[in-house]
């Protein structure tokens, strides 16, 4: 039985081992757990691909390109801060998250990035946050707009490339962004404290200051974003105010017990307004 | 050894073959299955029935003629993955013991612990005793075939029946009768009827004959006695598919063309998770060897490993489980490589020192050992994983609400159906799925096509509809969060937030949730509306000496919640929605009028709707 053995040199053998050896302990240190490469990639990444450049002197960069973005773990940020130049074909405002939705048809420089089996067109998105601060052209208009160039990883929409967010907003009567006016008295209420898993239903009051007494708002948009104690942003949610100047947004509580605050953001034209409640999510009892 | 195996056919020679064994072997085996069965039998019901689970458990109550389950369960599969037989198995013990949850997972338990027999007979059969001790001890303490042998699915019995199956082709090659074949189409027909993928027990055997050259010793007869074998002890599965031909190819059509997305190295990933480093390498290692010294033994078990390997990486739907019957073929193989090295250098050394044998056997006994100490991490962990507080959830259910209360929970496909087994209440699922659902009475849905990916039926249309009807009153929200997860997020997946959307459209009120090691797990939920939005219409409006008095209608608030009206900024009145959410009223609306005016209906939670269009512009 052994003498089948000797036509193989021992060393091969020990070396095969070896390299299996070497080869897993490096696989195992470079990824680390499962969960740890599956997270990875479900974490925004900066990716390098072509795409548009900055436009200097018009307004900043930011640098936190996603923020107040919902599901920002959907986006990847090819460049953070890009300028797209184009003709505004339609502009839409979306009712659950209330951002306005701009379809534009690029001038050629970006036009050319497009892959054309995915996407003719650029969608633009601007946030509630930023809307008091641009003036959107109408459509059929050329307008340049700044903001991050990313690429979209929803399965909806197969990776098109969108500019998301968009902040600053330039066209042939428009020079750039416009101040807003803290004009808002925004009050939200909920429970200090809730039980992991409860609905809370955070009513927010809108009421303008311009003028004395104080009038409700009616819809003005309401953004909620509930942030950690990190500062994380873990929630977003978006309604507009009744005639009353009133919105009730409810969140199911289905979070990690811990602290966290309630970012509260109203606007209407150029008037906004901000304000933060704290909350806490606590285990229960079990 | 060797005369044993050369032995004719005789069907009870693989018993009496272990009676031949020397005592010092069979304490051996005696401990190492003592070794293998302590963490597969431990604590089994610690937590409750998977959906799979309760799917096969719930059509064996049925087979067992507890037509209480008949609501829930069909006896077909939906994923066309098997004929039933773990069912017929769980169904007879069920008739003598009753319907439980812990049977169907004691039955795969007892599989799993059987296979370490099996597995140290073909090792026996092919190498020696010492490699069938040594692939023995590798299958008793894998985390991964523990973690498969606690549960009630199918692959635990599918991996004794292919392990079974490859001990007889082994038989049969090492000079046995043609008996051996004849019985290993038999175990073959048995694994397809357990779970339809044991069929690659076919191209096994012939890449095997091919390879060794052992296909001169089958004639063309014993082609058609095979065949004809394997025909009878198909015979349920034919009658199964000659009873509902076209339900049956409906749902292979469908379930063929799932598909999972997930990473390339899905498997190696699952396998290191669950093993660790050491385990794996053995493996491979042990499969490296093999290749290399490609003996008749060698060439059996690479083909069962590789052709399995191949199929599911090649197979798109991918699932934790389905490597299990491929373990037993690497632990073969590991455990014949780690002695083959030992006397391989043996060979190299003994002529120089003769105490360099014994020493090399004892370095490979040490390395066993070793592994089976960093195989306790792993094998404990899976002891003590608790379960997703599902069938807690359940008995809260039964307590709790009444039995036409339908129940909707996150699901891949299954998960409903322990809501359905544990508290006999029709239960939905929400996700995305390429599954058929069994609908409560029997009624199969199969899933929409759909050309972004998997159907969202399940997402999209059936919860809000289910809802709105009053067929689904509760909620059932989980997660699969491991242990103390304080920092963890509890809502990861797209699935999960679209869930928990539902939940706030819905008004869904907590009413209990299930905690299991101090931390919260299942939470369910009362819907609180039958609509995502509140709709108010004006219905009438009549003016009658300068008043105007309207009639107006409202629907989609929160059930039994008064709802405040005003008109232009003033409170006008307050009227109770009823236990559907919806109310009437006639109210006097007081001046001014304005076409932009509005009517404004609120409830307690803050759920409004307004109209406009009274008065003139």
């Amino acid at each position: 039985m052994l003498e089948r053995f000797q036509r193989w040199p021992i060393r091969a053998t020990l070396l095969l081992l070896a390299v299996s050896v070497v080869a897993s302990a490096w696989w195992q240190a470079s990824l680390g757990t499962t969960a740890g490469w599956q997270a990875s990639l479900a974490q925004p990444q900066q990716i390098f691909r072509p795409a548009p450049g900055w436009q200097e002197g018009v307004g900043e960069c930011r640098s936190d390109p996603l923020a107040h973005v919902p599901s920002p773990r959907s986006l990847d940020v090819i460049r953070a801060c890009a300028t797209v130049a184009g003709v505004i074909r339609s502009i839409d405002r979306d009712a659950r998250s209330q951002n306005l939705e701009i379809t534009l048809e690029p001038d050629p420089p970006v036009a050319r990035l497009l892959d054309p089996r995915i996407q003719h067109y650029v969608r633009v998105t601007v946030l509630p946050t930023d809307q008091a601060s641009m003036v959107v052209p109408p459509v059929d208009q050329h307008a340049t707009f700044f903001g991050s160039w990313v690429v979209n990883r929803r399965a909806a929409v197969r990776g098109t490339l969108e500019l998301r967010p968009a902040w600053l907003v330039t066209a042939a009567n428009i020079a750039g962004p416009v101040q807003p006016r803290p004009t808002l008295s925004v009050v939200g209420r909920l429970p200090a404290s809730v039980q992991t898993g409860s609905l809370v239903e955070v009513a927010t009051t809108v009421e303008s200051t311009a003028q004395q007494p104080a009038k409700p708002v009616s819809q003005a948009t309401v953004y909620v974003e509930l942030r950690t104690a990190l500062g994380e942003a873990q929630r977003w949610r978006a309604t507009r105010t009744n005639s009353l100047g009133t919105a009730t947004i409810s969140l199911a509580a289905i979070e990690a017990p811990g602290e966290y605050t309630l970012w509260v953001y109203a606007a209407k034209g150029r008037d906004v307004g901000t304000t933060q409640v704290q909350l806490r999510i606590v285990r229960g009892s079990g | 050894m060797r005369s044993l195996a050369r032995r004719r056919w005789a069907p009870w020679s693989v018993i009496t073959a272990l009676g031949s064994v020397s005592v010092p072997t069979l304490l051996a085996v005696l401990a190492l299955l003592a070794l293998g069965a302590v963490p597969r039998l431990t604590n089994l019901t610690q937590a409750g029935l998977s959906g799979d689970e309760a799917v096969y458990t719930g059509q064996a109550a049925l087979l067992a003629g507890k037509q209480e389950f008949a609501r829930y369960f069909i006896l077909v599969s939906r994923g066309n993955s098997n004929f039933l037989l773990f069912q017929y198995l769980m169904g007879g013990l069920f008739i003598l013991f009753g319907v439980n949850d812990m049977l169907p997972r004691l039955i795969s338990a007892s599989m799993s612990v059987l296979t370490l027999l099996i597995v140290f007979e073909i090792g026996r059969t092919l190498y020696g005793r010492a490699v069938g001790l040594a692939a023995m001890f590798l299958m008793a303490v894998s985390a991964y075939a523990i973690t498969l042998g606690r549960v009630a699915l199918l692959d635990s019995t599918l991996t004794l029946l292919v392990s079974l199956s490859v001990l007889l082709l082994a038989r049969w090659s090492q000079g046995g009768g043609q008996g051996w074949l004849l019985a290993f189409a038999a175990a073959s027909a048995l694994a397809v009827q357990t779970k339809v993928v044991g069929v690659l027990l076919l191209p096994i055997a012939i890449v095997f004959l091919i390879t060794s050259g052992s296909w001169r010793r089958v004639s063309r007869g014993s082609v058609w006695r095979l065949a004809l074998v394997v025909v009878l002890v198909m015979a349920p599965a034919w009658i199964q598919l000659a009873l509902d031909p076209l339900r049956f190819f409906a749902l292979l059509a469908d379930s063929s063309r799932r598909v999972s997305g997930v990473v390339p190295w899905y498997y190696a990933g699952q396998v290191l998770e669950q093993e660790g480093v050491f385990m794996p390498l053995i493996w491979l290692s042990g499969a490296v060897l093999a290749v290399v010294w490609h003996r008749r033994g060698d060439l059996l078990l690479l083909s069962w490993a590789a052709l399995w390997l191949i199929f599911l990486q090649l197979y798109p739907l991918k699932a934790f489980n389905y490597l299990l019957p491929a373990v037993p073929a690497f632990a073969l193989l590991g455990a014949r490589g780690v002695f083959g090295l030992v006397e391989l250098v043996a060979v190299q050394w003994a002529p120089r020192r003769n105490r360099t044998v014994t020493a090399m056997r004892g370095m490979a006994v040490a390395l066993l050992l070793a592994l089976g100490l960093q195989a306790v991490g792993p094998v404990s962990r899976t002891v003590a994983a608790q379960g997703g507080g599902l069938r807690e959830a359940a008995e809260w259910l039964a307590a709790h609400t009444a039995p036409s209360d339908g129940v909707m929970t996150l699901s891949h496909g299954s998960a409903q159906y322990a809501i359905s087994f544990y508290a006999r209440r029709d239960a939905y699922p929400f996700g995305r799925f390429r599954l058929a659902t069994i609908l409560p009475g029997g009624v199969l849905v199969q899933p929409q096509v759909s050309v972004k990916g998997t159907p969202r039926d399940w997402v999209i249309y059936w919860p809000p509809r289910l809802i709105e009807q009053g067929v689904v009153s509760y909620l059932v929200y989980y997660t699969a969060q491991p242990d103390d997860p304080p920092e963890s997020p509890l809502v990861t997946t797209e699935t999960q937030r679209q869930f928990r959307r539902l939940i706030e459209q819905y008004d869904g009120r907590l009413v209990h949730v299930v905690y299991t090691n101090r931390e919260p797990r299942v939470w369910i939920y009362r819907v609180g509306r039958l609509a995502p939005q509140a709709r108010l219409s004006v219905l009438k409006v009549l003016t009658e000496r300068g008043r105007v008095l309207v009639s107006v209608e409202g629907s989609g608030y929160r059930m039994n919640s008064p709802v405040a009206i005003s008109y232009h900024r003033t409170p006008i009145a307050t009227v109770q929605a009823d236990d559907e959410g919806r109310f009437r009223a006639s109210l006097e609306v007081p001046g001014p009028y304005r076409s932009a005016y509005q009517l404004l209906a609120t409830d307690a939670a803050g759920h409004g709707a307004l109209a406009t269009g009274i008065g003139r512009n």
